[in-house]
């Protein structure tokens, strides 16, 4: 049982897609509780994978294998293998749970969505399950075909559901993402084909590829070829996360995507470039990593300064909460281009704060959109009064992104900029601009929002409802207990993070 | 006893022959008729290897019966089509089947 | 006792909790008696450690694990030394005092528990700081007393300018803390660890691992930085304009967040990490120097203020600008001397400014006031116990401390130091006293309806202000011949012997009382007997200092146009760089494959012979490649 949890957590989404396929197009109800119930029991599963963990082991745990293709002499007499590898460790573990509150939330959070409602669940469902196949795929290729499960779903939710410009916002998040992809996959084909090199197998599976890079001698697998390799990677990286100067698909998206699809872009399906940092750059191509350490470091706080310089004079909610989010991504180039632990923990702490923050904001400002009909931020004003719990917990969830103490983002902060110091001081305090500038943008927005005489056209709208409150303090509660006692982030992600370090020998 | 080159030879005109019916005919009849030529020239290739190739075998007699059943369907379907073009635009012209541009 | 000093921030905590699940249809009398009774506890347990502490000396920190990050471990944990001590006591204190006041000041708003709750937060963070033996933890703290200000200031959220006060107020106090933040950054670092005790050992034996500054380079740097930190909390220039605006919120905020304790923090810090000032003189300097210019500069601009809570706000920033300015000297005791008794008057003189704010209908323009004697004696009384013991006259507190610093000032050797201390304290004694004269004499210059209803606060509010007046009176004496200098000797019982008590030039107490009675005689000729007509003073040959002194030296303008805007600016022209060059490229890519597309399109003619024609010649083409990179038929 316990070998297979990790399959039945893909698995589950995939099959609620393929029932919603047979409920009928007039039963919008049933499509919406199959969905919901997929979710929460792969939540529900995650976190018992979660509870039967070990935490003193830095290997992977809850591996499943299956043979799955296997064809011999495919390129100088050397086999492919290719499995349908499962498995998690201390760095995916994290990612896994954020991906399943993010999901169940997100779906929790589809109430408003009145139009063509089975197709929609449909596609979260396909969604959904290459986001969880992302963070448990061994296999390459495996990864690789979930983060394509994840591109067309989306396509399709942000072209179908989206805002006024939904068409040409949709396309250029599957053009940017498809390119990436591309690049993805040439790094991939060249780590397993240069592993093979070493091994006399083709394998797929990333614990092979990082043993061979690891105990391959330099003669055999040279710097340049790693760095190269990594340049490649880096560039998908980039696209991926939304780095600066590959920006420009993501405040499009969460401009015109509906809100539950922004919980799930922001939460979830950003971190997946973060996740190949880690595990692929970070995990097989160290001394690339620390080789492009300087690139990686001035890209960190490039996109600390100018996103949030940029933020700050954004008109609409989500799009600035957008250029916030790519600020603070910045911060986790930072932490990891320092290399050290400090920074590869702050840049998993940061990574994984981002993703509750930003679900949490963007249900937030979806509920007040919603009521709304807006999320100019000239158009709101004095919110407080109308509705005090949800300005309440947007005031929690801004003053959680701009790093308050007690809170997840701050820790982050702290324990990246620990690393980055130690690294490069002066990029360090660089950006620690962006400290400020997050102060700035943030409460600025929140003046405008909650503060000050109500607007007329506002009085008299409601509050939070019961089943808003689920996400709100589920979501509250998870960034301040980070906040509280980040042990319990940092003891699942240390012992991996210590074998990185020893393996880059300091 | 004939020789390969003999085979090859004249499946090449064969085919040649078939290329520019196909591509030069008007009717749509006679560039289906082109293409059954050009099947055929493939045909007798198949044919000659099988039995003057490094590996003589039975396979190439098997593709050819295939590919001679497949052709007959292949027409069938074809000329179906042009009935029910015919029917509908009162022509045979090739040069008049321009539907799918732009 | 003080391994139980985890007690003392608990209460609050508890109190806000409870508060918070409360909810807003708590009776105000239960609120009010769980926060009072809670900081209350506090406040007693804070006396017991206080006085163990007196008996048995500072004892050692208690930690506990945290985070593990790699091979280093953070701790968090609490540790009383003598100077803790004495802020909890002050702080618990001075907070129950409030609390009880604001009961009455409060009364009928619709947001009272949240006003109790986030008191009660701020209490329990300000406790927080103080017992924190770690920098990092410190910081924490550090952050949540600047939540609790932000969100107290804009606490009547519905005022567009208490929402910008509070926005102001955090935002200005975060560009300190980021340099706090930095320090910190890199005292870790360079020493592995954040605890006060690691640190002062590192910084004695200069060992750092850091090797892109020499160690004495990097003490003065990290030194400054902390320093940028208590600039911005303790409002210092060029930090200090955030506080005046947040003079914006309820005056009891106003009375225990912006004059006794919250601002106290930043010379709290100083106090604390003192080692590692002592160990760069240039560090020292530039404390000193900064000190100075505030206490002159806040003074100057405290002279024109009309609002009553400004003036108090503008001394508040003096006043914090003499204790930097002693820490500069390095006369360590008298800072902290000065920060207790200025937290016991400023109390008193903010909440007596509310009482009379209170019974005049939330007016705050003291050119509509006057008279106000006759109706609230007790205000006026304990306002002007305040007034003399902020003024420096004796035997009132104020006198005992202020003396203490400009002793430590002229000891320094640094005579402008002195000066400035001099003319900063006339300046103290003639604005309060200007206050004090047109609130309390003369006839009430506003309407007739106000003045029919101003009455005297209950016993709720003059209760407070009673205990915070006879504080103002006695506190002086703790470091007084009269006590033989208790203070000095018990805050420097855990080995900090930064100047003790500097040697007693005989002429100084009169001198300074001089000062202060030629202040508040000016201030008497003017607004009390009108022999000098100030206005025309205003308008007359002073004219442009007045503007100077009444606009506040411009600070905020300039703020305003030489970093806000252009701050927004590049904000502006990167967000349309961002918009029509690095999303216009993307978009051009597309347009360009669009464009291409469509010339492109003609080639599909739908002529199915053309395309065959084409796909044979480039079978030919590719064929004869083929042939030709083989070498042709044998």
């Amino acid at each position: 049982m316990t070998g297979n949890l990790l399959t039945f957590i893909v698995l589950l989404p995939l099959i609620a897609a393929l029932i919603i396929g047979f409920v009928p197009r007039s039963n919008q109800g049933q499509a919406r509780a199959v969905a919901l119930i997929a979710t929460a029991l792969s939540l529900l599963l995650s976190i018992f994978v979660y509870a039967g963990f070990d935490q003193d082991l830095a290997g992977m745990q809850y591996t499943t294998h299956y043979e799955w293709i296997n064809i011999a002499h495919v390129y100088q007499d050397k086999a492919l293998t290719i499995g349908f590898d499962l498995g998690i460790d201390g760095l995916s573990l994290p990612f896994l749970l954020l991906t399943g509150i993010i999901t169940f939330l997100a779906v929790l959070a589809s109430k408003n969505i009145q139009h063509r409602v089975k197709e929609y669940y449909l596609w979260v469902m396909l969604l959904v399950a290459g986001l969880y196949g992302c963070f448990v795929a061994l296999d390459l290729f495996l990864f690789f075909l979930f983060l394509e499960l994840t591109l067309i779903p989306m396509y399709f939710l942000i072209g179908i559901w989206g805002g006024d410009r939904k068409g040409a916002v949709a396309t250029k998040f599957l053009v940017y993402r498809g390119i990436a992809s591309a690049f993805v996959l040439v790094a991939f084909v060249a780590l397993a084909f240069k592993a093979a090199d070493a091994t006399g197998v083709i394998s797929m599976n990333m614990v092979n590829i990082a043993d061979a890079f690891a105990k391959a001698s330099p003669d055999l697998i040279t710097a340049a070829f790693k760095q190269g390799i990594f340049l490649v990677l880096l560039l998908a990286i980039l696209i991926e996360e939304a780095f600066f100067p590959f920006h420009t698909w993501l405040p499009d998206t969460h401009e015109q995507a509906p809100a539950a699809v922004s919980m799930l872009v922001g939460g979830v399906l950003m971190k997946i470039g973060a996740y190949l940092l880690f595990r692929i750059g970070v995990g097989i191509l160290p001394d690339a990593v620390q080789y492009f350490a300087t690139l990686i470091a001035l890209i960190g706080v490039i996109n600390i300064v100018y996103a949030a310089l940029i933020a700050m004079v954004q008109k609409d909610w989500r799009r600035l909460l957008a250029f916030s989010a790519i600020s603070h991504m910045g911060v986790v180039l930072l932490g990891v281009a320092a290399m050290n632990e400090a920074g590869l923990q702050g840049g998993i702490f940061m990574t994984i704060s981002s993703g509750l923050l930003s679900g949490l904001l963007f249900f937030l400002i979806g509920a007040i959109q919603e009521r709304t009909g807006t999320t100019m931020i000239g158009a709101l004003g004095g919110l407080s009064k109308p509705m005090p719990i949800l300005s309440g917990f947007l005031l929690a969830a801004a003053l959680g992104s701009l790093g308050l103490p007690g809170m997840s983002g701050f820790i982050s902060e702290v324990l990246a900029f620990i690393g980055a110091f130690d690294a490069f001081p002066v990029l360090a305090a660089v950006g620690t601009l962006g400290i400020i500038l997050a102060a700035v943008y943030l409460l600025w927005a929140m003046q405008r929002t909650t503060y000050g005489p109500t607007t007329a056209a506002l009085e008299g709208v409601s509050d939070a409802k019961a089943i808003e409150y689920l996400p709100m303090i589920v979501l509250t509660a998870l960034i301040l207990l980070i906040g509280i006692y980040p042990s319990i982030l940092g003891d699942l992600v240390n012992p991996t993070i210590l074998s990185y370090v020893t393996g880059i020998g300091g | 006893m004939l020789s390969v080159e003999q085979f090859l030879t004249l499946a090449a005109i064969l085919f040649c022959i078939g290329l520019y019916g196909a591509l030069t005919k008007r009717n749509i009849i006679i560039v289906l008729v082109s293409i059954e030529l050009m099947l055929n020239a493939a045909n007798i290739n198949l044919l000659t290897f099988a039995r003057f190739g490094l590996v003589p075998a039975i396979n190439g007699q098997v593709f050819t019966l295939f590919a001679m059943t497949i052709a007959a369907a292949e027409l069938a379907v074809g000329l179906a089509i042009l009935i029910a073009l015919y029917r509908n635009r009162n022509t045979s012209d090739v040069r008049d089947q321009d539907l799918m541009k732009w | 006792m003080v391994e139980y000093a985890w007690l003392v921030p608990l209460f609050p905590l508890v109190a806000y909790l409870l508060l918070f699940v409360l909810g807003r249809r708590a009776q105000e009398g239960v609120v009010t008696a769980i926060a009072v009774l809670a900081s209350l506890a506090a406040f007693v347990v804070s006396l017991m450690i206080l006085s163990e502490v007196q008996a048995n000396g500072p004892g050692a920190p208690y930690m506990f694990h945290w985070l593990t990050v790699g091979s280093y471990t953070l701790s968090m944990g609490y540790e009383v030394t003598a100077l803790n001590a004495m802020m909890l006591a002050v702080v618990t204190f001075v907070s129950t005092l409030v609390f009880l006041f604001s009961k009455s000041y409060m009364k009928g708003d619709e947001r009272f528990v949240v006003f109790y709750q986030y008191l009660s937060l701020f209490v329990f963070s300000m406790l927080g700081l103080v017992i924190s033996p770690n920098l990092l933890q410190v910081y924490i703290f550090w952050e949540l007393v600047g939540l609790c200000s932000f969100l107290l200031v804009g606490f009547w959220y519905y005022k567009p300018e208490a929402a910008a006060a509070a926005k102001k107020a955090f935002i200005v106090t975060r560009i300190g803390d980021v340099g706090l933040f930095i320090g910190i950054m890199l005292l870790f670092v360079a020493t592995g660890t954040f605890d006060y005790a690691g640190v002062f050992q590192a910084v004695e034996s200069k060992n750092f691992a850091i090797d892109w500054i020499s160690p004495e380079a990097f003490i003065t740097l990290v030194a400054i930085l902390i320093f940028i930190g208590a600039i911005g909390k303790s409002a210092q220039f060029p930090l200090h304009t955030w506080l005046p605006d947040a003079m914006e919120g309820p005056t009891p905020v106003s009375a225990l967040i912006h004059a006794a304790t919250m601002v106290a923090a930043g010379v709290y810090l100083v106090a604390r990490a003192f080692p590692i000032f002592a160990a760069s003189e240039t560090a020292l300097t530039v404390i000193a120097v900064i000190g100075g210019i505030t206490a002159i500069f806040a003074a100057l601009i405290g002279l024109t203020q009309n609002d009553i809570k400004r003036v108090v706000a503008y001394s508040t920033v003096s006043q914090l600008g003499y204790m930097v300015m002693a820490l500069g000297v390095s006369a360590y005791v008298a800072s902290v001397f000065h920060l207790m008794t200025h937290a016991f008057f400023k109390a008193l003189l903010f909440l007596a400014a509310g009482s009379v704010i209170h019974a005049l209908h939330h007016n705050q323009d003291i050119r509509s006031m006057g008279g106000l004697w006759k109706k609230m004696p007790v205000t006026g009384w304990t306002f002007l116990i305040g007034a003399l013991a902020l003024s420096g006259i004796p035997p009132f507190a104020g006198f005992w401390s202020k003396d203490e610093i400009l002793l430590g000032a002229y000891a320094s050797g640094n005579t402008l130091l002195f000066v400035i201390g001099l003319i900063a304290a006339f300046c103290t004694a003639f604005y309060i006293f200007r206050v004090f004269f047109m609130t309390f004499t003369g006839e009430f210059r506003g309407d007739k309806d106000t003045w029919d209803h101003a009455h005297e606060s209950g016993p709720v509010m003059t209760i407070p202000l009673v205990l915070l007046a006879i504080m103002a009176l006695v506190s002086g004496l703790f470091n007084s011949p009269v006590t033989d200098y208790a203070l000095a000797d018990f805050l420097q019982a855990g080995g900090l012997h930064y100047g003790a008590h500097p040697e007693h030039v005989s002429w100084m107490p009169y001198v300074a009382t001089l000062v202060a009675l030629a202040g508040i005689g000016l201030a008497y000729l003017m607004y009390k007997t009108k022999s000098i007509n100030p206005e025309r003073l205003a308008n007359g040959a002073l004219r442009p200092l007045y503007n100077l002194s009444y606009n506040k030296f411009y600070v905020d303008e300039i703020y305003h146009y030489a970093i806000v805007l252009p701050v927004v600016w590049i904000g502006r022209i990167l967000n349309f760089i961002d918009k029509w060059i690095v999303d216009g490229i993307v978009r051009l890519v597309g347009q360009g494959t669009y464009v291409g597309a469509l010339g492109l399109k003609y080639a599909q003619n739908g002529q199915v012979q053309t395309y065959g024609l084409i796909t044979v010649l480039g079978a030919v083409v590719l064929l004869g490649a083929a042939m030709y990179a083989i070498g042709g038929v044998r």
